[in-house]
């Protein structure tokens, strides 16, 4: 990694405030200039942040109560039924099965209303996603907020990759979901194609005009 | 690449970065009200250290002392100090969980790799620190050590996954200057073995853990992971650590980061069933 390469012009700026985490010279090829294109924010701190998809619901552990330093530990616990699952409304989309995809691709756009709340699926760049493969996300857009997120293809070079996958991209889709209720900055637990799987996603989120 | 985000929202300036390394991805966060391209120097660092990491502990390469100690190659007293360190810490973590983290336990001899991951994301972390960024996170493929704030008077925030491939978010905890760590069952493939029983059954489907040292909240976690709901029994005399646990369908939290756990019964209250999704 050389510092040379690090860069911090206008363009650049506008590419990270349209990519966020995404390192894009790296992780992912795109057909059109990506720069220009800044107001939109990072995973982690949402410009939707007014637009709220009130079928997600913050699952918050630590919302139960004040903290104690006391830890204790019960070993006949009667467990207290309590609904986590993340939508109280409608179901998740189910996401489309896995499809061999090219390296690359132009986005699919679909027409930009020019005034009204924006609604409809807005499908992503096909991103490479390192040694893994390509992944490629479609949001679905209800009156300007995100209300699904899913993968059109995801890596499935080999076997392991397809374990890989198989936990991941869930993984970063309820990241996507969540993040833009909750401000989680980050996740515990494996994912291993983040970087191609969130410039896919900003793509189909700036081709949503959100 | 990394990337200088400023002002986003109106909120703190960010430098991000994603590096490969290690077979897995490890993402730099680093926020504050103004940053400039010096933040990105001290990633560069960071990336720097994770890659002497690799060259120090890789059991997949040839060519490094963890290697050369495996194959008997060498002798501990051999190993560069910093993996000797690395080994005592070790021991530590296995006397603490009562030989359930086990790195001898394995195949093919030593690996401490359930250890450094998390380690290492804490060693990054406090080399951004120790450069005057004080609000940082570092991500070793699911390992997150913390330092500072997200925001202005917010601490990190910190989603854990769902054991499996279900599409949600099971938790949000906020890390104050510690590390958070996940092992479950979709682990199976690596390398982890329970040394009690030489099997790779796990009692549990996750194990999270929150908690001062980044190291050990890794191997903590694993251990966890097989020890199930007994290894409270040892997890609980650790201060300052709190664990969130995922058994069959139902959660167990306990400790600061999760909120009351003053008697059995509020213990009891604060257990979740987990949506079986």
């Amino acid at each position: 990694m050389k510092r040379a390469l690090f860069v911090s012009t206008g363009t650049a700026l506008g590419l990270a405030a349209t990519l966020g985490y995404a390192p894009a010279s790296q992780s992912f090829e795109t057909t059109e200039g990506l720069d220009g294109l800044g107001g939109l924010g990072s995973l982690g701190t949402p410009t939707t942040a007014a637009a709220v998809d009130p079928t997600v619901v913050k699952p918050s552990a630590s919302a139960t109560g004040s903290p104690t330093a006391i830890p204790t530990y019960d070993p006949n616990p009667t467990p207290t039924p309590v609904d986590t699952k993340p939508g109280n409304g409608p179901k998740p989309k189910a996401t489309k099965p896995p499809k061999p995809a090219p390296s690359s691709s132009t986005p699919t756009v679909e027409p930009i209303p020019t005034t009204g709340p924006v609604n409809g699926d807005f499908t992503g760049v096909v991103a490479r996603a390192g040694i893994y493969g390509t992944v490629q996300v479609q949001i679905r857009v209800v009156n300007g907020v995100i209300t699904d997120i899913g993968t059109l293809s995801y890596p499935n070079k080999e076997v392991e990759s397809q374990q890989l996958s198989a936990s991941a991209i869930p993984l970063l889709r309820s990241e996507a979901l969540a993040a833009q209720s909750a401000n989680i900055s980050s996740v515990s637990g494996a994912s291993y194609t983040s970087s191609a799987y969130k410039a896919s996603l900003q793509a189909a989120i700036k081709a949503a005009g959100l | 690449m990394s990337t200088l985000i400023k002002h986003l929202d109106g909120g703190w300036d960010r430098a991000v970065h994603q590096e490969e390394v290690w077979g897995t991805v490890v993402t730099f966060d680093i926020r504050d009200e103004h940053l400039d391209e010096s933040a990105l120097e001290v990633i560069a660092d960071g990336v720097e250290f994770l890659h002497q990491v690799d060259r120090w502990f890789s059991t997949y390469r040839i060519d490094t002392p963890i290697t050369a100690l495996r194959m008997g190659f060498a002798e501990l007293s051999q190993m560069p100090a910093i993996v000797r360190e690395v080994l005592n810490r070790c021991e530590l973590v296995k006397a603490l969980t009562g030989g359930v983290f086990d790195p001898w336990a394995v195949d093919g001899g030593v690996d401490p790799s359930g250890f450094v991951k998390g380690w290492a994301a804490d060693v990054v972390a406090d080399m951004v620190v120790s450069q005057g960024f004080m609000n940082v996170a570092i991500n070793a493929a699911g390992d997150v050590s913390c330092r500072g704030e997200q925001s202005e008077g917010q601490p990190w925030v910190i989603g854990i996954r769902h054991p499996e491939e279900t599409h949600t978010i099971i938790a949000t905890t906020e890390v104050v200057d510690g590390a958070i760590a996940t092992s479950g069952e979709y682990e199976r493939g690596k390398h982890i073995i329970n040394p009690m029983t030489g099997t790779r059954d796990m009692a549990l489907r996750s194990a999270t853990v929150v908690g001062p040292d980044g190291g050990m909240a890794d191997a903590l976690a694993t251990a966890l992971l097989i020890a199930g709901l007994p290894g409270v029994a040892w997890f609980a005399q650790l201060p300052g650590w709190s664990g969130y646990l995922v058994e069959g369908e139902n959660a167990h939290f306990f400790g600061p980061a999760f909120g009351p756990a003053e008697t059995f019964e509020q213990s009891n209250a604060s257990e979740q069933e987990l949506a079986a999704c």
